[in-house]
């Protein structure tokens, strides 16, 4: 047998060009996701056999260009120089050719063996156009396919296309860019220089690229020749003189060669094949959604519309994996003997990642609106409505749908701010998605609010959120004057015409940040789970004020067995729990950090409240439920509860407790995507410390000011 | 007559001049398409007057105000 039959392809395109749909149609389901390396710019590969060869398809993001100005550009660049993949697909939007096809020259200049793919032909069609694909193959010297990403039209012959090159062999096109005369005088000056010091280990047409780009000043292409100093003087000198004699500057006078050369090739290859009453539909919706009086309402009606489906359809799948989750502890419970490996498994693994998994269909929800934003073009408009009200306080329009999904979960809401290019700003959205008060919180200030505030219980909890609002707006103005200071990004962003999702898409999308949400469950929060059920399963035998044996005896023996021998024995129960909640490592710790809390007025049960509440903040509930002894199986609605813990605490106090908690540290799933996202464990200690230094301070001010006032 | 494209009113267009501002900015927008004598036409208004949105080569594209101000363009 011949050498195994397997090719690597990697696919560019501009954003919007349907590069991801087309990518779903070759592989299906058969798809891997990770990262590009150090870098949060995801990485999807997948294999589709075809005539006998495996392909290797990898997915590069979308870019505009291949310079290395955005994190983007530079992934797919380095991507295409070190791995050299045996041949790239050029995703071009067909009804966009003269922007898309400036990445084309760019990837020619590399001398890439390209196949071309016209994608979205349809649109064109519909509009009455043709392209002359044969010319425009001809001109360009690559083979081109045409295709329809939603439908799948061309797969077949995008694959034909890349077996035919596998077989016949990769070679490059031998086609150039043509650049004004200077230009060229210069290029091929610079390029002379590169033969020179890199003699016969350089093709002509890679050097002439080299030549391109040192000529553009490209940082990383002169970064990687400094030792050569001569090239680089040399080069610095054309550039300086070409600029100098044009008036303008490199990277332009290059652009235009570039956009000259599609021009004349657009001209030659697309044809007006019959008339079209002109039917632009984005522009009649965008009339309507981007209405100056009416698009914000409607957004946020959108908005309200994602939230409300997201709880109330979700409900229904939380429920069922709350079932199974009570089902399998339950199993385990009689399947093995009490004992500490039980506890381990029930009440540390089961119960933590039960508690966590049951977001799962929130989270999935969350992401069927994203994508189908995202996917439609709406969510480009969202920003651009949302723009200049982010601007204000230093951040991108784009940040506007993260930081309100944080209101349901800052898990999703953070790997949603996935959607802003710029490193910094995606950054700074993910540090201040905490402050946004997620719902897990709700039941804490539910039961708080309502037992210190019964009349106006509903006011305060709205003033919490609002706090939150602000906290966040505040944090970040703060950040961009301090940390993040300098420019913001150019809001320079397409409005892609609307489209019609392919439901593929859509649901592999969904599925992805499913298994995303899984992973991370798997992981730390496993790990984290069983920590902090060590902490309070720990030390086992704690000195006891009461013998709570002795006393069950008692009451068993001295009262008639019936509802008050019942309640007298739960009630002996609750107190044992709560006696060695205290004494065990957590209440140990709740203790000793105590202090800390002194002056915001919380006691220690307050303080080990906030300690689980890391796990999750609705385990603040369950924990007061467990130390005002009146079990652990409380909710905020608990009569019991409240009973308890009526006059524990001053108003003041619960109102800075309140805050305490909307503002301290995420929980430990929010940790755990703040570290995958921001792919730095420096920033996820940041995040924590500054939610936790934010919280200390706003309950001071609180207990100080609300003194004052009640 | 030169004006910036900040300057003019939606359904109006002119053909680019130059590019001021920094380079970043000016890259980006060559890259994608604004070259001497590229037509830009002004489409929607956000709620605040500020981004504007504006198409160019049968595309759609945002800008904030102050970055179409570094915009020349004749009409």
């Amino acid at each position: 047998m011949s050498r195994s039959k397997a090719i690597t392809i990697a696919l560019a395109g501009n954003p919007n060009c349907g590069k991801t749909t087309i990518f779903n149609h070759l592989t299906g389901a058969r798809q891997r996701v990770g990262n590009f390396t150090g870098v949060t710019v995801t990485r999807k590969e997948g294999t589709v056999s075809h005539k006998g060869w495996t392909i290797n398809l990898i997915d590069l993001p979308g870019t505009y260009s291949l310079s290395s100005k955005t994190v983007e550009e530079r992934v797919a660049r380095e991507y295409i120089l070190d791995e050299a993949p045996d041949l790239v697909v050029d995703i071009v939007d067909a009804g966009n050719l003269e922007r898309n096809l400036f990445l084309t020259t760019q990837l020619i200049e590399m001398d890439l063996p390209l196949v071309i793919t016209l994608n979205m032909m349809d649109e064109v069609r519909s509009q009455g156009m043709e392209i002359d694909t044969k010319t425009f193959s001809q001109l360009l010297g690559t083979l081109v396919v045409e295709t329809v990403g939603r439908t799948g039209e061309g797969r077949e012959e995008l694959l034909d296309a890349i077996v035919q090159i596998a077989e016949e062999g990769f070679h490059s096109q031998q086609i150039r860019v043509p650049y004004d005369s200077h230009v060229e005088e210069a290029i091929e000056r610079t390029r002379e220089h590169i033969a020179q010091l890199h003699p016969g280990q350089v093709e002509e047409q890679r050097s002439r690229w080299l030549a391109i780009k040192l000529l553009e000043g490209d940082s990383d292409v002169l970064a990687q020749e400094h030792d050569h100093r001569e090239l680089i003087a040399v080069a610095k000198s054309e550039q300086s003189s070409l600029e100098e004699s044009h008036g303008e500057d490199s990277p332009t006078l290059l652009a235009d060669g570039r956009y000259g050369f599609i021009h004349g090739l657009v001209q030659e290859t697309l044809q007006q094949s019959r008339p079209v009453r002109t039917q632009n539909m984005t522009r009649r919706i965008d009339q309507l959604l981007l209405n100056r009086i009416l698009g914000l309402p409607l957004f946020l009606f959108f908005m309200w519309l994602m939230f409300q489906t997201t709880f109330t359809v979700g409900q229904y799948p939380m429920e069922w994996i709350d079932a199974g989750v009570s089902w399998l502890s339950d199993a385990v419970t009689t399947a093995l003997p009490e004992g500490m490996v039980r506890d381990l498994l029930v009440d540390g693994i089961i119960g933590g990642v039960g508690g966590i998994i049951i977001f799962l269909p929130n989270i999935v929800l969350l992401f069927l609106f994203i994508s189908f934003f995202e996917n439609t073009g709406y969510m480009a408009r969202a920003a651009f409505l949302m723009d200049h009200f982010m601007h204000g306080i230093g951040l991108h329009g784009k940040a506007f749908i993260p930081l309100l999904m944080g209101f349901g979960c800052n898990v999703p809401a953070i790997m949603a701010a996935r959607t802003i290019e710029s490193p910094r700003d995606r950054l700074l959205t993910i540090l201040i998605n905490p402050f946004m008060s997620c719902s897990a919180r709700l039941p804490v200030y539910v039961l708080l609010a309502g037992i210190f505030f019964t009349d106006y219980a509903g006011t305060v909890v709205f003033g919490l959120y609002l706090t939150g609002v602000l906290v966040a707006m505040g944090a970040a103005w703060m950040m961009k004057k301090t940390m993040f200071r300098g420019l913001s990004d150019p809001f320079v962003m397409e409005l892609p015409p609307y489209r019609l999702p392919a439901a593929r898409s859509v649901i592999i999308h969904m599925w992805e940040k499913a298994v995303e949400f899984l992973k991370k469950v798997s992981g730390i929060i496993l790990v984290g789970s069983i920590i902090i059920w060590f902490l309070q399963a720990f030390p086992q035998d704690v000195d006891l004020t009461v013998d709570y044996a002795a006393e069950q005896n008692r009451i068993e023996q001295q009262m008639d067995t019936g509802e008050a021998q019942e309640q007298a024995l739960a009630a002996l129960a609750n107190a044992q729990a709560a006696e060695e909640q205290e004494k065990r490592y957590l209440g140990q710790i709740g203790r000793t950090i105590q202090p800390i809390f002194e002056p915001l007025g919380f006691d220690w049960k307050g303080s080990i409240a906030l300690l689980t509440g890391f796990v999750a903040k609705e385990i603040v509930v369950s924990t007061f439920g467990v130390l005002y002894n009146t079990g652990g199986e409380v909710d905020e609605e608990s009569v019991t509860l409240r009973e308890a813990m009526a006059g524990s605490m001053a108003p003041e106090v619960a109102l800075a407790f309140m805050v305490f908690t909307l503002l301290y540290m995420p929980c430990l799933a929010t940790i755990a995507v703040i570290r995958r996202e921001t792919q730095s464990a420096g920033w996820t200690i940041f995040s924590i410390a500054m939610g936790l230094g934010i919280a200390w301070i706003m309950a001071w001010i609180v207990v100080r000011v609300a003194r004052l006032v009640i | 007559m030169e004006a910036t494209l900040a300057a003019l009113k939606p359904g109006e267009q002119g053909a680019l001049v130059r590019i001021q501002g920094e380079n970043r900015l000016r890259q980006r927008l060559t890259e994608m398409g604004f070259i001497k004598g590229s037509t830009i036409g002004v489409d929607s208004t956000a709620p605040f007057g500020d981004p504007r949105s504006y198409s160019i080569r049968g595309y759609q594209v945002t800008l904030r105000n102050a970055e179409a101000e570094q915009i020349i363009v004749e009409i």
